[in-house]
């Protein structure tokens, strides 16, 4: 925010009018970006995390026939989810040892659904930990769970469309972007030139899907 | 006092260009989405067309909204673009 703070000044350029924009839409919802960030990072490895908080189930030394455990979680589901009009069930893999399903009842209250994690060795429902696993990362990086879903999600999108300005318009005032980003300079340049390329770089790597 | 009336009075128009952007953006990026129906291509991929420009759309106008050298202009801008997009809207609504 350096130099020509009137927004209406003439002879203002655009470079100060997109660096302005670029500060704020950037520093306005950036914290929200942050958090996203970090966990839909962390919610790559959503599987493994959630393997390892939920260590009552056996170990996985191969992945068990999927036609049996599917049988052994629709015989538990039968019980567990009656009168339900759908089950949806993901099996085990190479990745992943318990049986995650999610069934809908129209009788049922709310909006009619149910979910549940189950143990592939002996299709029993797992009861011993209220947790999401790794699942919490997921969710959290588009719906921010501690608040409704509904407006996690439009906060979501008010973030990323605060995101999109903020890279066009960080492109517009950085217009040698592409030239700087693969500039390699050790020891050159003012204290104040290097710390703008380390920006450059963060700023390019962190808009990166 | 004076000088603090004064103060929120030179906020006027960067005020009104935040609102330009904010909701002046959402109205010209919803517009179109719309008016995208009344191009001859099938219905469906007009739909999935409209709707992923409208980001495109969005983003534009409030890089526009900041760029032109007036609040006055910017609003002139939306209001340009937005009355032929409307025309098409209308069309198929």
């Amino acid at each position: 925010m350096s130099g020509n703070d009137d927004l209406e000044a003439p002879g203002r350029g655009i470079r100060q009018s997109m660096s302005d924009l670029h500060t704020w839409a950037g520093l306005l919802l950036g914290w929200v970006l942050y958090a996203m960030f970090l966990t839909g990072t962390v919610a790559y490895f959503k599987d493994e995390l959630s393997q390892w908080m939920r260590p009552e189930l056996s170990h996985q030394a191969q992945v068990p026939d999927q036609a049996a455990v599917a049988q052994r979680v629709a015989n538990e589901l039968g019980n567990v989810a009656v009168g339900a009009s759908q089950w949806t069930i993901r099996l085990t893999d190479a990745r992943n040892n318990s049986v995650y399903a999610y069934w809908f009842n129209r009788g049922a209250g709310g909006r009619g659904f149910g979910d549940g994690y189950f143990d592939s060795a002996t299709g029993q429902k797992v009861t011993s930990r209220e947790t999401l696993g790794g699942e919490f990362f997921l969710r959290f990086h588009f719906q921010f769970h501690y608040m409704p879903a509904f407006w996690g999600r439009w906060l979501a999108g008010i973030a990323a469309m605060f995101m999109l300005v903020a890279i066009i318009s960080g492109v517009i005032t950085h217009k040698k972007i592409f030239v700087d980003f693969f500039t390699f300079r050790w020891g050159k340049g003012s204290a104040r030139g290097s710390t703008r390329t380390m920006r450059f770089r963060c700023s390019a790597c962190r808009s990166m899907p | 006092m004076n000088a603090f009336v004064d103060r929120v009075w030179s906020k006027g128009p960067l005020v009104s260009r935040i609102i330009a952007a904010l909701l002046g953006g959402y109205g010209l990026a919803a517009l179109s989405s719309v008016a995208v129906l009344a191009l001859p291509m099938s219905k469906p991929q007009a739909v999935i067309a409209g709707m992923l420009a409208s980001f495109l759309v969005y983003a534009g106008a409030v890089v526009w909204v900041f760029a032109v050298r007036s609040a006055t202009r910017a609003w002139a801008g939306l209001i340009i673009l937005a009355a032929p997009l409307s025309l098409m809207a209308w069309s198929v609504y």
